[in-house]
């Protein structure tokens, strides 16, 4: 069964994506959740059943509103910084595992396409790639921090 | 779509979850030794996570993939590599027709798993492809993969074209293209535990000495290189149970812990008899199985008393992630 | 030999066998009447399985049940169990204490008798010379003694289709060689101190080999996968060596 938490994170990794509609099925569990677009406003439902002749429709239509992110404006607010957005909802995880070295750090000159830190939802560990070359000047996340979407988590110095 | 085995490796051979359901024929389980890693392989590429995968121990095979293959590589880091570069643990990964995936030193654990979008194309033999090694029956041909042997992979499914058709394009002429996102086994299974096996006692735990009672929880053990599928033989200041005590065979299961008379424990495995007479001091929790597999002759280990409870619901946990890890996959499909 | 079982039995006991399996125990010495509620048992587990059974293994005076906590600890959330219990271990617990206590009503009057042909001695039997010197007697004599009895199969075990078997006579008890053959070949017929037994595969083993059968004892092909089940009667037959490619292996059902 899911924990509210799980539910919540479900909810939220549906709104945030390009999803409109998630069905879920295992042993006996059933989990829907739809995006309803209600006067220029979406909306969620979320649906759990033990067994499809017992669904209990859980009800967070007015709780979530999607806040849209403007990722033109926030990425372009300065022609020498760029600012790295999540792309999704996450864990922030600056290395790939305890011991390992950080990906980057503040003063690491990166290429494009350089994984720069890790997103971890349900269980998936998603690396962020840088979309420029440069150098890192501020990291805005720390190991551990739940990032919402849209939330910057880098600026980079363009260098040429 | 099939691989052809260029060189075996140590021991290569095909195992799901088990065949069930046929103990009481003196028909053992077999199986993946690290159950875990062979779901999150089969889950990576869009498989039921209990389908057939191939188990890898210490020394890798080398196989030339003969087309475009959708696969999965998890378990212990045996370095594996296509055309010499390394490929990445834990991801789906494109493998372009002709390559050669190969592996090289094992890094951390002991074996691997690589799964193939859609399957080994084996037929079942009482409703499991495991490969039973000494019942010669199951897996390819009932038997650990030889030099030569081709092996033919079943269509992969529907909801994994996408995916795969992402990565190709990605990959271009490049041997293979691996995602950007992966699974964190540590996420799943406590790996950072891996040198204290939790366990609970075992039947038999009240018929040992004091003294043994007390020293197995004390004392670290070492994994004899006389360890293998069908159980690790484990070193340490030898265990007694009482002089008179003689048990009548039962049923053992896998992660069992006897002590023959000798003193010296031994863990039994996913090829274990399906009974057994000698007195059982412990039984390791079922979460921390996949640990026990990853361990290699010449490391050590201690072990950890809990509660009965305490490993159910550690057991329930681990579900509890495998079930969050399934949902997640199921949003990336549908995002890809 | 075999009875219908009678009232009058002591309690079964539980125990757990890590977080996924049962010990039922139904007394503590091998005996028949414990062996037939050992087989009530199961019958009536594989009949009637709980929602998250896995498989069982019978033994000689115990029964152990395999399950999925998972699903049991879902069927205890949904309340198809009842009470309110949480541990999965427990959940099974109360569902074994039910069936076991509903056995008394079960009869177990339906058994099997299966003969395997064994050619004795010779290439097929090397130790048999040895066994009729062990216990004094002549190799003919051993032949007549080991094939007169009728075996109950106990349990299956050790390898697949290997049966243990109670009924040997003293008379031919051997120990077991000091050091094991490498292989000894499948349908190889032993006797290891006061037990007999036929090796369904090719393994090594210490056993005194007095014949062998052309039969297969294990079947992967078939379902079951055993030619022998716990609970059969085995009477072995004495075949000359010319019978060996042409044998048959007969079972007749039993009903009392």
């Amino acid at each position: 069964m899911l924990t509210l938490n799980q539910m919540k994170d479900l909810i939220k990794t549906v709104d945030q994506s390009s999803v409109d509609r998630f069905k879920f099925e295992a042993e006996g569990m059933k989990v829907l959740v739809e995006k309803i677009a209600a006067s220029g406003q979406s909306s969620e439902r979320i649906q759990v059943g033990e067994t499809p002749e017992n669904q209990e429709s859980i009800s967070a239509a007015a709780a979530v509103q999607k806040e849209k992110v403007d990722k033109e404006a926030s990425s372009s607010t300065d022609k020498e910084q760029h600012r790295v957005l999540a792309p999704m909802v996450g864990t922030y995880y600056s290395r790939s595992n305890p011991d390992a070295e950080p990906f980057v750090q503040v003063g690491t000159k990166v290429e494009e396409n350089q994984v720069l830190c890790v997103l971890e939802a349900m269980k998936l560990f998603n690396e962020i790639h840088s979309e420029v070359s440069g150098e890192i000047v501020e990291i805005l996340a720390e190991d551990g921090q739940l990032i919402e979407y849209g939330q910057p988590i880098f600026v980079i110095k363009n260098v040429d | 779509m099939s691989i052809k085995v260029e060189r075996p490796g140590l021991l290569t051979s095909l195992q799901d979850l088990g065949r069930y359901g046929f103990q009481k024929y003196g028909v053992i389980v077999s199986g993946a030794m690290d159950a875990v890693s062979l779901r999150i392989a089969n889950l990576l590429v869009g498989n039921q996570e209990g389908e057939a995968a191939l188990e890898i121990t210490l020394v890798g095979p080398s196989l030339t993939v003969k087309e475009d293959l959708f696969i999965a590589i998890t378990g212990g880091d045996l370095s594996p590599q296509i055309d010499g570069e390394p490929v990445p643990l834990w991801r789906p990964v494109y493998v372009r027709k002709g390559s050669i995936l190969s592996f090289g030193a094992c890094r951390t654990g002991s074996r691997a798993y690589v799964a193939v979008s859609g399957g080994f194309a084996v037929e079942e033999v009482m409703n499991s492809k495991s490969t039973y090694l000494r019942g010669g029956i199951g897996g390819f041909k009932g038997r650990a993969l030889k030099a030569g042997d081709i092996i033919q992979c079943n269509k992969m499914p529907k909801k994994s074209e996408d995916l795969f058709i992402k990565l190709k394009n990605k990959g271009g002429f490049h041997p293979f293209a691996a995602a950007d996102w992966y699974v964190n086994p540590a996420s799943v299974v406590n790996i950072k535990n891996k040198t204290e096996i939790r366990v609970i006692r075992g039947g038999e735990f009240d018929h040992f000495t004091p003294a043994s009672q007390k020293q197995f929880f004390e004392q670290e053990f070492k994994i004899t290189p006389n360890s293998d599928r069908m159980g690790y033989r484990i070193e340490g200041r030898a265990l007694k149970a009482e002089e008179s005590f003689e048990l009548i065979s039962e049923a053992v299961s896998h992660g069992t812990i006897q002590v023959p008379k000798d003193g010296n424990p031994i863990i039994l495995l996913a090829d274990r008899q399906t009974t057994g007479g000698y007195p059982k001091i412990a039984q390791v929790i079922t979460a921390d199985l996949p640990l026990i597999a990853q361990l290699k002759p010449g490391e050590k280990t201690r072990f950890k008393e809990i509660t009965l409870e305490e490993a159910e619901q550690l057991y329930l946990e681990q579900e509890q992630k495998m079930q969050q890890l399934k949902m997640g996959l199921q949003l990336k499909k549908h995002k890809e | 030999m075999l009875q219908p079982i009678s009232g009058g039995r002591a309690k079964s006991q539980m125990k757990p066998l890590g977080d996924s399996a049962i010990l039922v125990q139904f007394g503590a010495e091998i005996n028949e009447d414990v062996h037939l509620r050992v087989k009530a048992f199961t019958d009536y587990l594989e009949t009637h399985p709980f929602a998250g059974f896995l498989d069982c293994i019978p033994a000689f005076t115990s029964v152990t049940v395999f399950y999925n906590p998972l699903v049991v600890r879902r069927q205890g959330d949904s309340g198809s169990f009842s009470g309110k219990e949480r541990s999965p271990y427990k959940i099974v617990h109360s569902i074994l204490e039910e069936m076991v206590t509903g056995l008394e009503e079960t009869n177990t009057d339906k058994w099997r008798v299966v003969e395997i042909p064994v050619c004795y001695g010779g290439e097929f039997g090397p130790d048999l010379e040895a066994v009729a010197r062990h216990n004094h007697l002549l190799p003919s004599e051993v032949i007549t003694i080991h094939s007169e009895a009728d075996y109950l199969v106990y349990m299956i075990g050790f390898a697949p289709g290997f049966p243990y078997l109670g009924g040997m006579s003293e008379k031919i008890a051997t120990p077991r060689h000091t050091s094991p053959r490498l292989s000894i070949p499948a349908g190889s017929v032993g006797i290891a101190c006061s037990q007999t037994g036929v090796y369904p595969i090719s393994t090594p083993g210490g056993w005194q080999i007095i014949g062998r059968t052309p039969a297969d004892l294990f079947l992967p092909d078939e379902n079951p996968p055993s030619l022998l089940q716990s609970g059969d009667v085995i009477r072995f037959k004495p075949i000359p060596p010319e019978e060996y490619k042409i044998y048959k292996v007969r079972i007749y059902e039993h009903k009392s």
